[in-house]
């Protein structure tokens, strides 16, 4: 690298001054999330196990080794996946929705009703949605009005998916956004010239354009899906057993080592997926060339 | 039966008028041009032609049928717009096939059209590079195929040419011109580039303030403006305010800044006033003394072939003249006599003579 001896006035050589923009951020993200693995590690290992049991891979293989485990990792993915993608079929409409509101006074009121979720406590939005959604409740009151129902809305999947994505919209709406206001709308008429209008329009042009925000706000949403702890232990009241839920029983219940176990195993699901979004938006850039 | 016309077509954006009551027919196969200054409503022209704009008031016909109520994707046009608009996920052939795969032809069919196409841009080997990779004046030709491959009934072009170095711009108007010769398409094009305007086209429209100015052939154009706008926009020219100080056997003898010049009266009267136009190639410059009337060189401004000069007349008025370069140009101060025939200028009758007030 000649750029240090290139640039007058910059006496640090060019690795040093990428350190030192890059220390703050590491230092505050890094060093913990590294403390934090490490311990979890050696945990997991039962190396400084309390009880006098030695260290080893027997609390992996018993977690590995239960049927159960299946069970609940398989769970804990499908809440994930599927709030993520109810959120993006909502976020979606939502962020052109507010990309299109000229008068300031609506944007205004549109950004607060998008990010009210966010101002409530999660204690009281879930015992909220326990209100709405149960059996007596709003929403199957107003379903009843329509000769539907009573649907069973919580203490399952249903309504743990349903308070999920109330709050985690936002999140995925402000990607969407950001992309679209990058688009310019010059595309969408070139391609009305040439003839297209309606879903193909959207399929061969707006949508290929907003992926990339699309993938971000998956990955955003997916990852605080499946990290999601007190909307389904309230929501699902038991009856819906995810990781996150049992690391927090097992913390309780002093099991070390499985919880580590289980955290590890939630942090490696997230990122598995978290890669294979990432692979897809690699390959969308890829055929635009850049 | 003209190809495009418009009839009384006005635009508002809120309270201003982009464009203003414009009449115009453009007939199938012509090349026709749009000319004005930046701002002066071109582009909504076209994009109304188009269909991406709605007229406030007037309608616009293609091929006879009236369109207003016609959205883009249905019109028999394709536009070439100001900032291209290539897809930017797509390659060159995805981006060249996309009207005809939305017209579900067949993909043996799509191939071939977009194979003589890209021959026709000369960019066959470019039909599987990312339109990201290209450059200007490539992206600027996939552009034009795009639009082209479609068999527009017209072919709308907005400065298509506007963000390339002058050699480029050169190759490409004429290979746009034998594009338009060998499709025989209709092409409506839009540009602020006088030049361009006059070299290209079959007949043109000088657009200023959302109004048509004049509408003609180049040479019309050129040779007889009939606003001082038209005059001062297509070439350089001096601009005279005359008098007409006799007219005797259908000719007028018009005195103007201390110049004379004898025209066809065609109906004027003496005493009357109007606006001469007096090109600057038209002046000859010849030795000090002799000629119509004497001056003094006040700039000299190189252009290559020919010398643009500045002249101080004695008489008043400061007059362009322009004179081949040869092997040296005349210095500044120089005394000379300036010499032009009698009907060299030409007189400018509209009323609209002072209304550039842009
Ligand atoms: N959507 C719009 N809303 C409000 N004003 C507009 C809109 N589009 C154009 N205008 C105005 O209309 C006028 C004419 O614009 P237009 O784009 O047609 O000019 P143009 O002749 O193409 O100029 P240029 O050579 O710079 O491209 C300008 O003053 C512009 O600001
Ligand atoms: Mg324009």
């Amino acid at each position: 690298m000649s750029g240090a001896a290139a640039r007058p006035g910059n006496a640090l050589p060019r690795w040093m001054r990428v350190s030192l923009l890059v220390a703050p951020g590491f230092v505050l993200v890094m060093l913990p999330f590294l403390g934090a693995m490490t311990t979890l590690g050696a945990y997991s290992l039962n190396i400084n196990s309390t009880d006098g049991s030695a260290a080893g891979f027997h609390v992996w293989s018993r977690f590995l080794g239960d049927p159960f485990s299946w069970k609940v990792i398989w769970t804990s993915v499908r809440i994930a996946a599927l709030a993520t993608v109810f959120t993006l079929l909502l976020a979606y409409p939502t962020a052109a929705a507010l990309l299109r509101l000229r008068n300031p006074l609506f944007t205004g009121l549109a950004y607060v009703a998008l990010f009210s979720p966010l101002l409530m406590s999660v204690v009281s939005r879930s015992y909220g949605w326990m209100l709405l959604l149960s059996e007596t409740g709003f929403v199957n009151a107003l379903l009843g009005q329509l000769g539907l129902g009573p649907y069973r809305l919580i203490f399952n999947e249903t309504g743990v998916i349903i308070a999920i994505v109330h709050v985690i919209m936002p999140y995925a709406v402000l990607p969407i956004l950001n992309i679209m206001t990058q688009v310019p709308g010059l595309y969408n008429e070139a391609a009305r010239d040439l003839g297209a209008s309606g879903f193909t329009l959207f399929r061969r042009v707006t949508l290929p354009l907003t992926l990339p925000g699309i993938v971000v706000a998956a990955e955003i949403v997916f990852a605080l899906s499946i990290s999601a702890f007190v909307t389904p232990s309230l929501l699902g009241a038991g009856r819906v057993q995810t990781l996150s839920q049992m690391i927090y029983e097992n913390i309780g219940l002093i099991e070390w080592a499985m919880a580590a176990v289980q955290a590890i195993v939630l942090l490696l699901t997230a990122l598995a997926v978290l890669f294979v979004l990432e692979r897809v938006n690699r390959s969308t850039h890829a055929a635009k060339g850049d | 039966m003209a190809d495009v016309e418009l009839r009384n077509v006005s635009k508002l954006f809120g309270a201003g008028k982009v464009v203003d009551d414009i009449d115009l027919q453009v007939e199938r196969g012509e090349f026709f041009s749009l000319l004005g200054p930046s701002g002066c409503g071109k582009t909504t022209t076209l994009r109304m032609i188009a269909g991406l704009e709605a007229p406030t008031s007037g309608d616009v016909m293609i091929r006879g049928q009236r369109v207003n109520d016609v959205p883009i994707e249905k019109r028999a046009t394709n536009l070439v717009f100001q900032k291209m608009a290539l897809f930017p996920h797509m390659n060159v052939f995805d981006n060249v096939a996309f009207g005809l795969t939305i017209k579900r032809m067949p993909r043996a069919e799509i191939r071939r059209k977009v194979e003589a196409m890209l021959a026709v841009v000369s960019l066959e080997d470019f039909i599987a590079r990312p339109v990201t990779g290209l450059s200007g004046g490539q992206q600027q030709r996939v552009a034009i195929a795009r639009a082209l491959v479609n068999e527009p009934a017209v072919l709308l072009l907005d400065e298509p040419l506007g963000a390339l170095d002058l050699k480029l711009q050169l190759r490409l108007q004429r290979e746009l011109r034998q594009i338009q010769k060998a499709t025989g398409t209709t092409f409506i094009y839009v540009t602020h580039n006088q030049a361009e305007a006059l070299t290209m086209s079959d007949r043109l429209a000088v657009m200023n303030g959302g109004r048509i100015e004049q509408l003609g052939t180049p040479a019309e154009m050129y040779l007889a403006p009939a606003t001082s706008f038209v005059a001062s926009f297509i070439g350089r020219t001096n601009l005279l305010e005359g008098r007409i100080a006799s007219v005797c056997a259908g000719a007028a003898r018009i005195e103007a800044g201390g110049l004379s010049f004898l025209l066809p009266a065609g109906g004027a009267t003496s005493g009357e006033r109007l606006a001469l136009s007096l090109r600057p190639e038209r002046i000859a410059l010849v030795g000090a003394g002799q000629g119509q009337t004497q001056g003094r060189i006040a700039e000299v401004e190189f252009m290559g072939a020919t010398v643009l000069y500045r002249v101080a007349l004695a008489a008043g008025p400061t007059l362009l003249v322009q004179a081949l370069a040869g092997n040296a140009p005349l210095a500044g101060g120089t005394s000379v006599g300036l010499d032009f025939a009698q009907d060299a200028a030409v007189p400018i009758r509209a009323t609209t003579v002072s209304e550039d007030t842009e």
